[in-house]
Order: C-alpha cells, then structure tokens, then sequence
C-alpha cells in the first residue's frame, strides 16, 4: 500500500514521463481497478481490456491531473473506458449484452477467482455462489449510470462527495441515482429469495 | 397502509441517503420522527438496508494478470530509441576530438622538430629539387618577373599531363599562401616590390614556399642561402624538376601542423559538439 507522500512522488516523476513510476501507481491500483471494471463490464476478458485502457488513458493524460484525490482521477477514467466499451459492444451484437447480463446458474467458467480465505462447505459454496451470481445479474440488469453509483458505493464504499467527484456529477445526482439502483436492485432481488441467506430471509420475510 | 416500493421518489432518496449517512441532521431528525410513526417507512428503509448489504457481500474479484505498462503501450519506443543514437554519437565526437587533438599535438611536436632541422636542410632541399627556381628567385627581383612564366614553362615540359597537374596544384597553392605568389600571374611591380620585401619567419618555410612552378618566392635571405653554395654569377645547370617531387613540396604545405586555424576551429567545434551531445545523451537517459 502506498504512502500519500510514495504516491504523490510517483505522480510527480511520472508527469515527467517516468513510465517505472506509474507503473508502481498502476501496482497500487490495478485490484481496485479492475474490480471496478469487472463490476460494470460483468465478465472479466471486458473488464482486463477496460482496465488496460484506463492505465494506458491515465499515463497519457497524467499531466492533466492537478492534484486532489489521485483514486477518484483514476476511477473517473476507469468508468469512462467501461462506458465506451459497452458503447462499442452496445454497436456490435455478436458480443451480446445479453453475454454480460444473463444470470446463468452454476456458470462460472470465466468467473475470475474471487478473494479472501472462507472454508465453505460445498453446499455452502455452491449456494454462495448461486446467490453472487444473482446479486451479479441483478447489477448488470442496471443502466451504466446506476451501475457505477452502486458499485463505488456499496461495493467500494466511497462516500457520495467522491462519488460525485468521479462520475463529474452534482451530489444530488448521485443520491437520486444511488436510491433508484437500489430500488430496482431490490425488485430485481425479489426473485432469488430463497437463495438468500437465513438472517436475510428472516429479515426479508419480516418484512414482506 | 402504503407498500414500501410505492414510497415517493423523494423519500426513497431521503431513505438512502439516511441509509449512508449522507442526510443532513435536520433531515435526519425530521425522517426519524417519520420512520416511528410510519411502519412504511421502516420496511423500506430495511429493505434498502438489506439489498446494499447483499451487493457489498459481492467478493472482490482478483485481477487476473498485471496491467503494468510497456514503452510500446503508450507509444514513447521514439524517445528510447533515441539514446542509444545519441550515446553512440557523442562517443564518435568524443574520439574524433581527441583524435584531432593529439595528432595537431604531435604535428605540431613534429613541425618543432622540422624547424629545428629544416634550417640546414633547406638549402640542400632547394639545391637539389628546384635549382633554377631559387636561383632565379633571388635574381627576379632585380630582372624582369614577367619572365618567370615563360622559364617556368621550359622548365616543366616532360609531359602534358604533368604541366597540368603543377599548374593546377601550385595555382591551390598560391591562393592560400601569401600575396606575393600572385606578382607572376598579376602585377608585376607588386610581385617585384613583394618579393624583396617579404622575410619569412620561420626558414623551413622558404623551402614550403618554393612554388611548384618555379615561382620566385623566397626571400632574399633565403635565395642567398641557396645560392651561396655555389657560384653567384653562374646559374647552375638547368635541373629538370621532377614531376614527383613537386607534389612531396606541395604535401609539406599539407602538413596539419603548418596552418593550425582550421584545426583550432575543428578541435573547438568537435568539443562543443561532444559536449552538447553528451548532455542530450545524460538527459535522454534521465527521461527513461
């Protein structure tokens, strides 16, 4: 993890065209990125290109950046690079979005591996699996723009003034749009209760 | 009793944002007060609750490879190319310059010793290789110069080929020694006047400035010099020059050690040269 002095430093010498230093920069963030990537893109072949796109547009336009929060510089070019690759797929069917949003169970051929040391059981695993998935095709159901605001923070958990720095939209935008990604993520839910873990069903059903 | 997915847009909102701590506290005091009172209120604000916590349940997926980038990537293969260039460049200007350096060194070296040798050997030179010249250089001032050419042209008639290959050379000559050398071809009274008066500084040059054409140029000492050795009167027999050895005169006046501007100007160039490449180089090599 990098220090806010180590990062200013690599930002500084990497304006200066030091490709070794936002490489170090690109180390740091490359998981975050992705990640990010692959939450709006939903399958991970879209998500390396967008990721690759958005390192590259970043070195290019680094000069550009002038200080401030370097991550939300950064994601800012993430989503725009996401936004133009679905544009592009948007343009050529053969690489459906349907591909991207379809909830297909047990799928997970092209799934990236996943974080973190839980010992499921394979019941417990299978079911946690089924329900990501679902949680997945819920998300990607959701337009771009609703998408970004949910993943950054709910999944990111940034705070709404970032959010509003990295999608260049007022504050307002970000709650109104926040709000309306959860209620249809809500509704879009509501068909996989039964996959839903107990705690969340017995909290679901008291309130249904 | 109103479901909780037919809640106003502007409550949802208000729900959300309460949800992250995002509302004012004015506003989060007056839904508060609503959320008790509004069983619901309180069922969307759960149901919220429980989607955000199920979309931060998503795992965090690993990269599945490095997204470092390549000077190819982004295009910047020009500027490393260019070192390289740069570095061999300066080691080319950087050699060339103590190249030049050390042989102006050693010719000068070289053109110490020839001075100190030449004073005697000078005469001998004159002597042997261009008799009639000197003679008549010590003679012309004093006779009519515009007769040299003429006796120039008795004098050098073995081929044709060698008459053209003298007069070409020693007209080189001429342009770049001094301005007497022209008296022949021009002014006759200028050559005259020249021609006496003129002292070289250094006698090897009175042998250098022998003209490949016979041209009367030496000073008087030096005609002196060459006459003395034999009878003053009497020209000594008509030497035929040979052709080769007017050219190892005219290469004499080639030597790098007898006109050194040029190379002080080659020396101080070539230096600023491998400095100003050294420092592209060293900054190059910085930007990599």
């Amino acid at each position: 993890m990098l220090t806010t002095m180590d990062e200013a430093a690599l930002i500084k010498e990497a304006q200066n065209g030091d490709l070794n230093s936002f490489n170090g920069l690109v180390l740091a963030y490359q998981s975050l990125v992705y990640n990010v990537a692959y939450r709006i893109m939903g399958e991970p072949d879209a998500s390396a290109d967008a990721t690759q796109e958005a390192f590259i547009s970043a070195f290019k336009n680094i000069k550009s950046f002038r200080g401030g929060s370097f991550r939300s510089w950064l994601l800012r070019i993430v989503t725009n690079a996401c936004y133009d690759e679905l544009r592009r797929r948007k343009r050529r069917p053969s690489t459906s979005l349907e591909e991207l949003t379809e909830f297909s169970e047990g799928s997970d051929s092209d799934e990236p591996a996943t974080l973190g040391t839980q010992t499921d059981s394979p019941e417990t695993a299978a079911a946690r699996s089924e329900l990501t998935s679902a949680i997945e095709a819920c998300i990607n159901a959701l337009s771009a723009e609703f998408k970004v605001v949910v993943i950054l923070v709910d999944i990111q958990g940034y705070d709404y003034q970032e959010v509003s720095k990295v999608i260049d939209k007022p504050l307002g935008t970000v709650k109104s749009r926040l709000a309306r990604a959860r209620s249809k993520l809500r509704d879009c839910l509501q068909q996989y209760r039964e996959l839903l873990p107990a705690s969340f069903r017995h909290e679901n059903e008291a309130i249904v | 009793m109103k479901k909780s997915n037919e809640l106003s847009r502007r409550d949802l909102e208000r729900l959300s944002a309460y949800l992250d701590g995002e509302l004012s506290q004015k506003n989060s005091t007056r839904l508060e007060a609503r959320l008790k009172a509004e069983p619901t209120l309180r069922d969307a604000l759960k149901e919220l609750k429980l989607t955000s916590r199920l979309v931060s349940s998503l795992p965090e997926v690993r990269p599945p490879r490095n997204f470092t980038l390549s000077p190819e990537m982004v295009g910047i293969r020009e500027k490393r190319s260019m070192y390289p260039i740069f570095r061999f460049a300066t080691v080319v200007a950087a050699v060339a310059f103590a190249v030049l350096v050390g042989a102006d060194t050693f010719f000068l070296s070289e053109s110490g010793m020839m001075s100190d040798m030449i004073p005697a050997a000078a005469p001998e030179v004159m002597l042997e290789e261009a008799p009639k010249e000197v003679f008549e250089a010590a003679e012309a001032p004093a006779e009519a110069p515009v007769e040299e050419p003429m006796a120039i042209e008795a004098v050098v008639t073995p081929t044709l080929e060698v008459e053209n290959e003298i007069v070409e050379e020693g007209e080189v000559d001429r342009s770049q020694e001094e301005e007497p050398l022209r008296a022949p071809d021009g002014d006759p009274q200028e050559y005259s006047r020249e021609g006496t008066e003129v002292r070289p500084t250094e006698p090897w040059q009175d042998a250098a400035t022998v003209s490949p054409e016979g041209m009367p140029i030496a000073s008087e000492e030096a005609a002196q010099d060459a006459i003395s050795p034999t009878d003053e009167g009497q020209a000594p027999p008509l030497a035929q020059p040979s052709p080769t050895e007017i050219p190892i005169i005219v290469d004499i006046l080639d030597e790098p050690g007898l006109s050194p501007e040029p190379i002080l100007i080659a020396e101080v160039g070539l230096g600023i040269a491998a400095l100003l490449l050294a420092g592209i180089t060293i900054y190059l090599r910085k930007q990599r």
